[in-house]
């Protein structure tokens, strides 16, 4: 038997791997799965260095901004312009900073409407594939964070938490496929739920074919699947899609967050949350 | 006894690398306007391994790489173990009794395994009832996908062989120590 196998190993050894993964992907289960040790090893490793590269990132696209501001200045004046310079970095500088109080004035208004406790956290990274869409903030369980808590900005919802490191938590956003948040249109209260489609919008489904939906009108959440609070913002319509057939309508979102931009969000600690 | 402590290092070498490419995907390349041509670089290194291992030492490395990536994303667990050691064995196979492995076939092997990873990854979407909403961005991105990897395989190979080389893990890095010596 050991000959035989020593005489196959090659085949074996394919097989073995071949077999490994049939065994181990798992397409039943729904839930989520925290990170085992391996992965606390690798975001404890990765994790910073990611907050780095994103941090050198946003501001090497602002002195990239201010840069070709300078340029355009330095065409237009001669003597003045280093003077110019120095003035209009001061003042970019100035202007992010403003951007930034204006973010987190937003934030800490919508924090007051919500009475339950929360933290902000930065955004460090985003998905290793381009074909999901979770995020990784940079705040885990030692700052209170725990499986399945929701997470906003000022403009709406962003995402729930999907596992967690001590300091580090990975978000499953309302774009990725395997998203799926439960919602109705603000006017109509036309139900339905929200999954993730690409990264520009997402696709409202089991929305019935007879509810009264159009463009423009406003999406958010019920708060029926106990993860979100009841009332937040989650896109407006842009489209709707009536086949010929069928009880159900599918219905264009986008997406009242803009992820392109996100570098703020905060997570609501305690699940039964209320809006105010 | 130096080559052998060269030679053990170049497995963590490897994982070094995953835990680096893991980083610049999801930093650098997911940032506008690279994020329309957000590559798979572990796939390309999946294939060299393919390539240039035997069977037992690279699969558990795809493992370990495999498993590195799968902590950067939001994926169903093992999907991307299933997707890198299935590649794997793809290319270990091919490379035993199809082609050679030249840069050009290991180019074709790379696009043709891109092909593969994105009808996987809607396979498996089709398995949570979700390939509906994934198949229109999966086919959009198709054709860029192959183009921007088969390109990154000229840069990621001789990456690759130059660390091989350096770690005597490739079977001429001995030939070009001795000539060094010399």
């Amino acid at each position: 038997m050991f000959k035989l196998l020593k005489e196959y190993r090659y085949y074996c050894t394919i097989a073995f791997f071949v077999f490994i993964p049939i065994l181990s992907l798992n397409t039943r289960s729904k839930e989520s799965v925290q990170f085992n040790y391996f992965d606390h090893i690798i975001v404890f490793v990765s994790a910073p260095i990611q907050s780095l590269i994103t941090y050198s990132i946003n501001k090497a696209a602002l002195f990239f901004q201010n840069y070709i501001f300078l340029v355009n200045t330095h065409e237009n004046l001669s003597i003045v312009t280093l003077e110019n310079r120095k003035l209009l970095n001061v003042i970019h500088n100035y202007q992010e900073i403003e951007a930034e109080n204006k973010r987190l004035r937003e934030l800490m208004q919508l924090q007051n409407k919500i009475e339950e406790e929360k933290i902000i956290a930065q955004v460090i990274a985003k998905d290793v594939s381009a074909e999901f869409r979770s995020i990784r903030i940079n705040k885990g369980t030692k700052a209170g964070i725990e499986r399945g808590m929701p997470v906003l900005t000022h403009e709406g919802i962003v995402g729930k938490v999907l596992r967690t490191t001590p300091y580090y938590s990975d978000i499953i956003t309302i774009l990725d496929n395997l998203s799926a948040v439960d919602a109705m249109i603000q006017r109509t209260r036309a139900r339905g739920i929200l999954e993730g489609a690409t990264d520009f919008y997402c696709i409202l489904k089991y929305a019935l074919r007879t509810d009264d939906i159009e463009v423009g009108d406003v999406l958010i959440s019920t708060g029926l699947d106990s993860i979100y609070p009841k009332g937040l913002p989650l896109g407006t319509v842009t489209k709707t899609y009536k086949k010929s057939y069928g009880v159900t309508q599918d219905v264009e979102i986008k997406p009242s967050v803009n992820f392109s931009k996100l570098e703020e969000v905060f997570v609501i600690l305690k699940p039964d949350v209320k809006i105010l | 006894m130096y080559k052998d402590i060269l030679r053990k290092i170049n497995f963590f070498i490897y994982l070094f690398i995953a835990v680096f490419i893991a980083i610049l995907q999801s930093t650098f390349f997911s940032y506008f306007p690279l994020y329309y041509i957000h590559p798979d670089i572990t796939l390309i290194v999946v294939v060299y391994l393919g390539f240039k291992r035997d069977i037992l030492s690279g699969g558990i490395i795809t493992i370990f790489i495999a498993l590195i990536i799968e902590a950067h994303s939001s994926v169903a667990p093992n999907f991307f173990l299933t997707v890198y050691l299935y590649s794997f064995v793809i290319t270990k196979i091919l490379s035993r009794i199809l082609v050679l492995p030249d840069i050009l076939s290991s180019i074709c092997v790379v696009a043709a395994l891109t092909f593969l990873k994105q009808t996987g990854l809607l396979v498996l979407l089709e398995l949570y009832g979700k390939a509906e909403n994934g198949i229109k961005h999966v086919l959009i991105y198709l054709f860029p996908a192959i183009v921007v990897q088969v390109l990154l395989t000229f840069v990621i190979f001789p990456w690759l062989r130059k660390i091989d080389l350096k770690t005597f893990k490739d079977e001429h890095a001995e030939d070009e120590y001795d000539i060094h010596r010399e």
